[in-house]
């Protein structure tokens, strides 16, 4: 019996994999091709209905399709809506990408200012919820005395702040490494853990796609009597994988 | 038997939710009866099934102007996620080496060591495709084509020093066929640096070819 089910589970992966076209026939009066993947590429050839279409490549939101005649062109996505596939169904996008939820991983880049000196991170995420993310952050900020290269966890509050920002509060640590600049006589590397707060905002730019502004405020543990604070302020790009 | 006006009440209430129970079914059989039916079907949506090319892969050749040092050869790669038909981010590594000064050319000294004479930046740029068009190569050869702008953030290694740089320039992209495209790219890397004591603000400029792949 369980075996049949297994036979039975595989055969309608089978179907939907098959169910999932590379071809398309116009069902609207026509569809119009462009030369590139954009907007502001000249209309080659309007294709009419009922001719079939098949796809070739994805690049961004362009299909490029080749018509039957062996003429080739790039539609938009906005097109989908005027083709059906030999099943009848309608042809679109997976919206899920847009949502950064439970299971879904986020890289982002960003740029800034770390106490002063310009500042470079990068970003790796999971959505532990739809609400909570575990985040791993590398960064390096060069400054003229110094360069400082720092590695760390934190775990993110996401909000909801209507359809399209997201409030972000996280608490975090790590280590951070300090290089004095080699021009400066008789330098020292030092090593020490930080602590850090981060409040920000994301917002959904398109598709995958978001941006993200941050303040991050940091507490050097020092091994001297005093522990310093350094603010990073850094504006980035979010995507989701 | 004889009835109670509660009993009564209750008897008349329920015999009129009875007709009325009646008289719904007597309507919802006539509209049954009519052979008018809405025929709603949910409809199927797919995605085509194809593979997304939004990634570009570039090597690329050419000269550099690293500032006091001379023109030198840069090569390097750089890789590339097209967001939008209009814009895409894009890193690039490249090395050079430094020459001499035309100082230490004259005077027979060297100012940097062998290694302080490597050269190589890591960057980030942000490009929009702001003039997408044709290029009519003969009057058969049309090639797809873009011209971009791009700002970026990164950082130099020159001379044992890590300084950030900010960089800027124009591109050209022509589609040799649907995976390959030819690439000539000028940017202006700068800087600021202390090599000789003082801090001074350093242009290097870039021009170079290349080609690249999208997958």
């Amino acid at each position: 019996m369980g075996f049949f089910a297994v036979i039975a589970a595989l055969l309608s992966c089978m179907q939907g994999f098959a169910a999932d076209p590379d071809s398309a026939r116009v069902d609207a009066a026509f569809v119009q091709l462009f030369a590139g993947p954009g907007p502001g590429y000249p209309q080659r050839q309007f294709i009419d209905h009922d001719h079939d279409l098949r796809f070739l490549r994805q690049r961004t939101d362009w299909f490029q399709v080749e018509a039957e005649d062996g003429t080739r062109g790039w539609l938009p996505a906005a097109s989908l809506d005027r083709l059906r596939s030999s099943s009848g169904a309608l042809f679109g996008l997976d919206q899920q990408r847009q949502q950064l939820g439970r299971g879904t991983f986020e890289a982002n880049v960003a740029s800034g200012s770390f106490g002063g000196s310009q500042s470079f991170s990068t970003l790796l995420g999971f959505g532990l919820s739809d609400l909570l993310r575990a985040e791993l952050t590398l960064g390096q900020a060069l400054g003229q005395f110094s360069s400082i290269y720092h590695a760390g966890v934190q775990l993110g509050h996401f909000g909801r702040y209507g359809r399209k920002h997201q409030p972000v509060f996280a608490l975090g640590f790590g280590t951070m490494k300090i290089k004095p600049a080699a021009n400066i006589v008789s330098t020292v590397d030092r090593q020490d853990d930080y602590l850090k707060v981060v409040a920000g905002l994301r917002r959904h730019i398109s598709g995958r796609f978001f941006m993200r502004f941050e303040y991050n405020h940091y507490l050097i543990l020092t091994s001297r009597d005093d522990n310093d604070a350094i603010n990073e302020w850094k504006l980035g790009v979010s995507a989701g994988l | 038997m004889q009835l109670t006006n509660g009993s009564l009440g209750l008897a008349l209430a329920f015999s009129a939710l009875t007709l009325a129970v009646g008289a719904m079914r007597t309507q919802a059989a006539g509209f049954e009866s009519s052979g008018v039916e809405p025929n709603i079907t949910r409809q199927t949506v797919v995605e085509p099934n194809i593979d997304q090319e939004n990634i570009e892969i570039t090597t690329y050749f050419g000269a550099m102007n690293i500032d006091d040092f001379g023109v030198n050869p840069i090569y390097g790669v750089r890789g590339a996620y097209h967001l939008t038909p209009a814009f895409f981010i894009e890193f690039s590594y490249g090395v050079s080496q430094a020459d001499k000064t035309s100082f230490e050319t004259l005077q027979g000294v060297d100012i940097l060591t062998p290694e302080q004479r490597d050269y190589q930046h890591i960057l980030g740029h942000f490009n929009w495709n702001f003039m997408p068009g044709e290029t009519f190569v003969t009057e058969q050869i049309t090639l797809t084509s873009q011209l971009y702008a791009n700002v970026g953030l990164g950082s130099i290694d020159f001379a044992g020093q890590t300084e950030s740089a900010m960089s800027f320039g124009l591109g050209y992209r022509a589609l040799i066929n649907d995976w390959l495209a030819l690439r000539l790219d000028f940017r202006d890397h700068v800087f600021a640096a202390d090599l000789f004591g003082e801090q001074k603000r350093q242009h290097n400029f870039e021009a170079s070819s290349g080609f690249s792949v999208f997958f």
